[in-house]
């Protein structure tokens, strides 16, 4: 079968699956094809909800499942590395499909980041490519295929994989979003566009006076907006706002570093 | 308003038919930097013949606001002249086949997102009413998760290539008797958003 017309039953597959562990079983083996050892299709959220079971995708929760090895899958949601995964921080930044090798041509990476690296690698995870799958108005998302340690990219098939990728994620987010239209899902929305603004220049490190003085409204207004943000996603501090806002997609980070 | 304007009645709007074309200089050229020939701030190319036609959102004003080309495929298209490798297969052709072009939408995310649905549902109902089965387009790879987000059914047409310095891959849309109903939430219009008017078109009663 040519790659296109693997993409094309794949594609045709994918519209008619039962759930998500047909999914995973589909895309396990498209991703062997390609010659790639392991994927992770996944929203860039809180992953707690995760189950191995993927009762989170049929409870319309979000989309998160793959076929990393499950001890590093637990470490890696235990230790919330969701947050600052280069991988992850890097396909925010792009649109299109990249190697985990020209990372460092994306984000800046830190020591924390080179440490997260270092335990990917010790859990057995080498090198990767990743699709980002950016929807507007929602959670950031990815397809990342992987490769087992000592063993080199499928560098043929990752136009491939950038289609597959993007196919991928739609069915695990219709899937998600199917389940139940009406769920209570970690994506709470958007938040208005006053509160928006009070938010950014929150991430950028302002008071709420300095807010109040750039947009011309009142101490008192920005203080009111930015506890209604707080009362929005339902956390405890203007630290946790922000990085609803950033995991949200809501903010970039790099309108929040600018 | 939301118009179908072909050769019929081009000519009725003509101010409307100008401002679209300065809007696609501003996005596709200023911003875009496309490669793409312009005159007097103007963007247009040897496809905007007399057999393509547009649907085309105008404000109170008629002025633009967003707009989409559609070209036959049984005649010359961009698939077919000018990014031929990106189809695989043969490249799909026939008179139940449109191929989309030049999606101008405006570059403020709510009004982005408003305008867009307004155009998907259009790109629905012109295919009811002009018989299309299906739309061919190609892709930026960057817009494909965005494009599949809406819920209609796509089918990739060939590998993704870099066309014109991003990667890019052809698809098809299909417009089966259920596509309205497969229409994701956010790519739904709200109810007071304007409905696809034929007036002065071919296709008109």
């Amino acid at each position: 079968m040519t790659g296109l017309n693997a993409v094309q039953a794949f594609v045709d597959k994918a519209r008619t699956l039962g759930g998500p562990a047909e999914l995973r079983e589909l895309l396990a083996d498209i991703t062997t094809e390609m010659g790639f050892d392991y994927f992770a299709l996944m929203h860039h959220v809180d992953l707690s909800g995760y189950s191995e079971a993927l009762t989170h995708m049929e409870e319309g929760e979000l989309v998160a499942l793959g076929t990393y090895p499950e001890s590093w899958i637990e470490r890696y949601i235990a230790d919330n590395i969701v947050a600052n995964d280069p991988v992850l921080l890097a396909s925010q930044r792009t649109n299109v499909g990249f190697c985990w090798s020209d990372i460092p041509t994306l984000i800046p990476v830190t020591e924390a980041h080179r440490e997260i690296r270092e335990r990917t690698v010790k859990a057995g995870i080498d090198d990767g490519y990743t699709v980002p799958a950016h929807v507007p108005g929602e959670a950031n998302g990815s397809c990342n295929f992987a490769m087992a340690a000592g063993r080199a990219l499928p560098h043929d098939n990752l136009k491939m994989a950038q289609l597959i990728g993007g196919f991928a994620f739609q069915a695990a987010r219709a899937m998600v979003f199917n389940a139940f239209p009406e769920a209570k899902r970690p994506i709470k929305g958007p938040l208005t566009q006053r509160q928006l603004e009070c938010v950014l220049f929150a991430a950028r490190g302002k008071s709420n006076w300095e807010i109040g003085k750039i947009l011309g409204i009142s101490e008192g207004t920005v203080k009111r907006h930015i506890e209604d943000a707080r009362a929005h996603y339902e956390v405890g501090s203007r630290m946790q706002v922000v990085m609803r806002a950033l995991f949200e997609g809501q903010i970039g980070l790099v309108d929040a570093l600018r | 308003m939301l118009r179908l304007i072909d050769r019929r009645n081009l000519e009725e709007f003509p101010d409307l038919v100008r401002s679209m074309h300065r809007d696609r200089k501003r996005l596709f050229v200023d911003i875009f930097h496309w490669d793409l020939p312009h005159k007097n701030g103007e963007e247009r190319d040897a496809f905007d013949d007399d057999d393509a036609s547009y649907l085309v959102l105008s404000d109170d004003a008629e002025r633009h606001i967003a707009s989409i080309r559609f070209l036959r495929t049984d005649r010359p298209h961009l698939l077919d002249t000018v990014f031929p490798e990106l189809c695989e297969a043969a490249i799909p052709r026939g008179p139940a086949i449109r191929e989309i072009t030049r999606l101008c939408l405006p570059l403020r995310k709510m009004d982005r997102i408003a305008a867009r649905n307004i155009l998907a549902r259009g790109i629905i109902d012109y295919a009811r009413k002009a018989g299309v089965e299906s739309y061919t387009a190609v892709c930026h790879m960057a817009f494909l998760s965005e494009l599949l987000s809406a819920g209609w059914r796509c089918t990739p047409l060939g590998m993704p290539q870099v066309a014109g310095g991003a990667p890019a891959g052809a698809v098809e849309i299909h417009m089966d008797g259920d596509t309205a109903g497969l229409l994701a939430a956010n790519w739904r219009c709200s109810p007071a958003a304007p409905r696809l008017s034929l007036y002065r078109s071919e296709l008109a009663a």
